[in-house]
């Protein structure tokens, strides 16, 4: 595990007034990275509260591996200073979040990445991406039968027979 | 089966229930099957209940509205129980529940939960609205009145899109007036507040609206058949007209009605021969699917009387105010065929059917696939439709309602296995319906005929020896 690391901005160049953070995956890859990319992470922009209430900017760990890390890098790169209503808490919740065409290339990945990339989003608090990644998982299985729900989504059957054979029983309405 | 390690039940529970909201109805049914864990998390999430319920109902959401979750499912559960039991409709009992009759009755027309007409008393120049309450949406009564410096012969409206459109005879030309329906001014979504109809006559209460198009039964000026002719409203010109096959001057155009915004389904006779059935598309001109009666009939002379879906409701019109809506893709479209000396019988098939089977070009489709048909055992007795339901009234006092929604006829289908309780008629439709019915309360009876149905609340007219009045039985 890295110690805490000070990042002080004279030593890095960063590129016009943004600076720069430090992020350490769960593999202990450091990742370094200019703040206001990140800024659309919620749990990002309070922790850099936190440095600028005690002025001291350390490093910030997180709890996945670079590669998905890196992925959700690679959103918030592309998305970059642009608005996107679901990430305002102010916003009202949106009724039918639109579907970008980029989000569907980027999430065209494994299930086992896509649960990542939403667990990431969801620790690191990106609403957007938390969003696309449910629909990109949702459009995986629709439509299917419940045989091949299961397949896709890798869980088994633990019903017992009675209550297998009774899908009434189970159902709303 | 792929190792566990990457289920998706290692999601926290949150993020479950937030891919699970991005499903249709149907898929939910089906993941909540495949394994315990997953049954409980749509079973005890209010917001996934809520989504289930709202298809299996054949409703959608309005985007617009903030009513928490709690309320929209409470407001839904009771929705569905007041149309599944009858019984519970309130009887008239305190003033407010009675309408005042906004003028002459028989020059009423319908849309979105107004009632206007043009009054026939001293005034003819004068418009009278009439919006029915509703507890569902929050909805008050009110009633207005709209006068205007002309003359108005005809009205249409709209009044998803707050439109009015009057037509007048005053000047050289017949001339549609678009005008907004609460206030009476110029509407601000056309450029064109006053438009003229070229080469012929409108004829009285034949005027629909879908969308941007208004489309009319213009007779024109040289005697030949009626045709129609489709306007759009905010420009003022003129998208298509569809002339009769002038060759043969038997041949007419009876009736018409929007299956969407496109489509147009055209009721035709031609001498003896039984009634044809077409949908034309106005971005392709010409002939589109020919539907074919004469199974049904038999007789060959018979009186048609199209019976077109009071306009469902869609987001973001005037009236909007409730938790969901009736899907507007999916409308029920009832014909109704009066065979002379006989019973007359009504026809139902759904908007949805009858566009695919135009989408396949199949010309000359029978009437079998896709649609129900049903003597009607007393004529006298009014049907209304909403949505996708049907009500009918009898002289007997009995109040039914059929209901043509696929998801809601195998609901009720399933009910019925379950419990016993339910009917679900499938005897002489092909197009399965499910009835419900209810005696109406003895003051009606004899004297009332079910004059409108909305969402929550079935209007009654009562004809007294001179005057009629409305009621609203509602639940």
């Amino acid at each position: 595990m890295p110690t805490i690391v000070s990042v002080d901005d004279s030593t890095v160049p960063g590129e016009g007034s943004s600076r720069l953070l430090l992020l350490v995956s769960s593999d202990n890859k450091h990742i370094v990275v200019e703040e206001d990319i990140m800024s659309r992470s919620r749990f990002i922009s309070k922790q850099v509260e936190g440095f600028e209430a005690t002025s001291q900017r350390h490093a910030i760990l997180l709890p996945f591996s670079s590669f998905v890390l890196n992925k959700v890098i690679e959103y918030c790169s592309h998305y970059r200073g642009y608005y996107l209503l679901e990430d305002d808490p102010d916003a009202a919740p949106p009724g039918r979040s639109p579907v970008r065409e980029w989000d569907q290339e980027f999430l065209d990945v494994d299930r086992n990445m896509l649960l990542r990339i939403i667990k990431a989003a969801h620790y690191l608090e990106i609403k957007s991406l938390v969003g696309s990644c449910a629909r990109a998982i949702a459009d995986m299985i629709r439509g299917k039968t419940t045989e091949e729900m299961r397949e896709i989504l890798g869980v088994e059957n633990d019903f017992t027979p009675e209550e297998e054979h009774s899908p009434s029983s189970k159902c709303t309405g | 089966m792929m190792s566990n390690a990457s289920s998706l039940l290692l999601l926290p529970v949150e993020l479950t229930i937030k891919v699970f909201l991005k499903l249709d109805s149907q898929s939910l049914l089906s993941v909540q099957l495949t394994c315990c864990r997953l049954h409980d998390i749509i079973t005890q999430s209010l917001h996934l209940q809520y989504a289930v319920e709202l298809a299996a109902a054949g409703l959608c959401d309005n985007p617009g509205d903030q009513m928490p979750v709690a309320v929209r499912l409470d407001a839904l559960k009771r929705y569905e129980r007041g149309w599944n039991d009858l019984s519970q409709l309130l009887p008239p009992l305190s003033p407010t529940t009675l309408l005042p009759q906004p003028g002459n009755s028989d020059t009423h027309i319908l849309s979105g939960n107004v009632l206007a007409c043009i009054d026939a008393g001293e005034e003819p120049n004068t418009v009278s609205a009439l919006l029915i309450p509703s507890n569902l949406r929050g909805i008050a009564h009110r009633r207005w009145s709209l006068t205007f410096q002309f003359t108005a012969h005809d009205l249409i409206f709209d009044a998803l899109q707050d439109l009015l459109i009057l037509v007048s005879f005053d000047q050289l030309n017949p001339t549609l007036h678009i005008r907004l329906l609460s206030t009476g001014d110029p509407h601000p979504s056309t450029t064109q507040p006053a438009i003229p109809i070229l080469n012929g006559n409108p004829i009285r209460g034949t005027g629909r609206v879908c969308g941007d198009h208004l489309a009319l039964f213009v007779v024109p000026n040289t005697f030949e058949s009626r045709n129609i002719r489709v306007l759009n409203w905010k420009t003022g010109d003129v998208v298509t007209q569809w002339l009769c096959p002038r060759s043969d001057m038997t041949s007419n155009f009876t009736s018409f009605s929007f299956l969407d915004d496109r489509h147009i389904m055209v009721l035709s006779t031609r001498g003896l021969d039984p009634p044809r059935l077409q949908l034309y598309s106005f971005l392709e001109p010409g002939r589109c699917c020919d539907f074919v009666f004469a199974e049904v009939i038999g007789l060959p002379r018979v009186v048609l009387r199209f019976c077109e879906n009071t306009a469902p409701h869609r987001p973001g019109g005037v009236h909007q105010l409730g938790p969901f809506f009736t899907d507007p893709s999916e409308r029920l479209v009832v014909i109704f065929l009066a065979i002379f000396g006989y019973d007359s019988i009504y026809v139902c098939a759904s908007s949805l059917t009858l566009l695919s089977f135009a989408r396949d070009k199949t010309s000359f489709v029978p009437w079998k696939s896709g649609w129900g048909f049903r003597p009607d055992m007393y004529p006298q007795g009014c049907t209304m439709v909403y949505g996708m339901k049907v009500v009918r009234c009898s002289y007997a006092g009995i109040l039914s309602v059929y209901d043509y929604h696929p998801y809601r006829v195998a609901r009720a289908l399933r009910r019925q296995r379950n419990h016993g309780d339910s009917k679900y008629d499938d005897c002489q439709v092909s197009l399965p319906s499910y009835v419900t019915e209810a005696e109406l309360p003895v003051v009606l009876r004899g004297l009332g005929t079910v004059y409108h149905i909305t969402e929550d609340s079935i209007v009654v007219e009562m004809k007294d020896n001179l005057t009629s009045r409305l009621l609203l039985l509602t639940f």
